[in-house]
């Protein structure tokens, strides 16, 4: 499929005269997908100078921009002229620091939010990260756009914040830190033996 | 009578074979693999000396660059690709 003139014209203007350019579906009051969502709520974390264009308002952008980046999938991100990628890739980078310095934006790594981890679920930790580990993972809490918390074993980034609760090292990316202040782990029996529930003060209340 | 539910496309054998001459029109020295993973997804792999000294997204937009036509439309026969790796020989 080839690019016709015009909408090429128009995606190169807004590439070249917007610093930060994020083409999505919907807008930053209102991501229309998942992926979308997740990289507004990063670069809202960031800085609040930067444009959408929203694909789903423009069939000829939708199918046009995905010819002029060589990529198939929306959201993608354009920072100076470049092309940074996804929804992963922009994750990825946020997490190790460089979307930061690609932007010219200070990390901040002083956040150190206060997470509680009750007594049986600091044991239960224990024991499944003595199970799991030994491979250089360590124990990472993530906390995405939508508040769910996960607990995973993951190699160490560069710029994770190391937290101690009691007793057991946690380590948060940056973004996570952000929304993670308060946090409460507990311990609760399942079926399948001992699970962990999650509780986030920071979380929006249901709809 | 058989009932016609939805429009099917064109069998996943044939697909990959379109992919494979997309990508290997693109990037002469490839090697290509590609396990379909369902219909509209599939798994690729590519070896070629052209992603020497290119990032991942640059490596990436190679391939996806050569099969874009195939991905866009209402009637695209590729929805999507989950699992693309590229490497140098």
């Amino acid at each position: 499929m080839s690019l016709d003139a015009t909408t090429r014209q128009q995606i190169n203007d807004l590439v070249q005269s917007n610093d930060i350019m994020l083409f999505m579906k919907g807008n930053r009051e209102a991501p229309q997908c998942g992926f979308s969502a997740t990289v507004i709520q990063i670069l809202e974390t960031l800085t609040p100078e930067y444009e959408t264009a929203d694909v789903l308002a423009d069939p000829t952008l939708r199918d046009g921009i995905k010819v002029y980046s060589s990529w198939p999938t929306v959201p993608q991100l354009y920072v100076k002229g470049e092309f940074i990628g996804g929804c992963d890739i922009i994750q990825e980078l946020f997490g190790s620091g460089e979307l930061h310095e690609k932007l010219g934006i200070p990390l901040d790594l002083s956040i150190r939010p206060t997470i509680t981890i009750v007594d049986e679920a600091a044991e239960a930790l224990r024991q499944a990260t003595a199970e799991a580990g030994g491979d250089g993972r360590e124990l990472h809490l993530s906390i995405d756009a939508r508040y769910q918390a996960t607990l995973a074993m993951a190699p160490r980034a560069e710029h994770d914040i190391e937290i101690d609760a009691n007793g057991i090292r946690l380590l948060v990316d940056a973004l996570s830190a952000q929304r993670a202040d308060g946090i409460r782990i507990e311990a609760v029996e399942t079926p399948r033996g001992t699970g962990f529930k999650i509780e986030n003060p920071n979380a929006p209340a249901e709809a | 009578m058989a009932l016609q539910i939805g429009n099917q496309g064109p069998p996943l054998e044939v697909v990959v074979e379109q992919l494979r001459g997309a990508i290997a029109a693109a990037i002469a020295d490839a090697k290509i693999t590609i396990q379909p993973r369902g219909p509209g997804h599939f798994e690729i792999s590519v070896v070629s000396k052209a992603f020497d000294g290119s990032s991942r997204v640059q490596q990436h937009q190679l391939v996806y660059g050569a099969i874009t036509e195939m991905m866009s439309g209402p009637h695209a026969p590729v929805h999507a690709i989950d699992k693309l790796e590229c490497k140098s020989p």
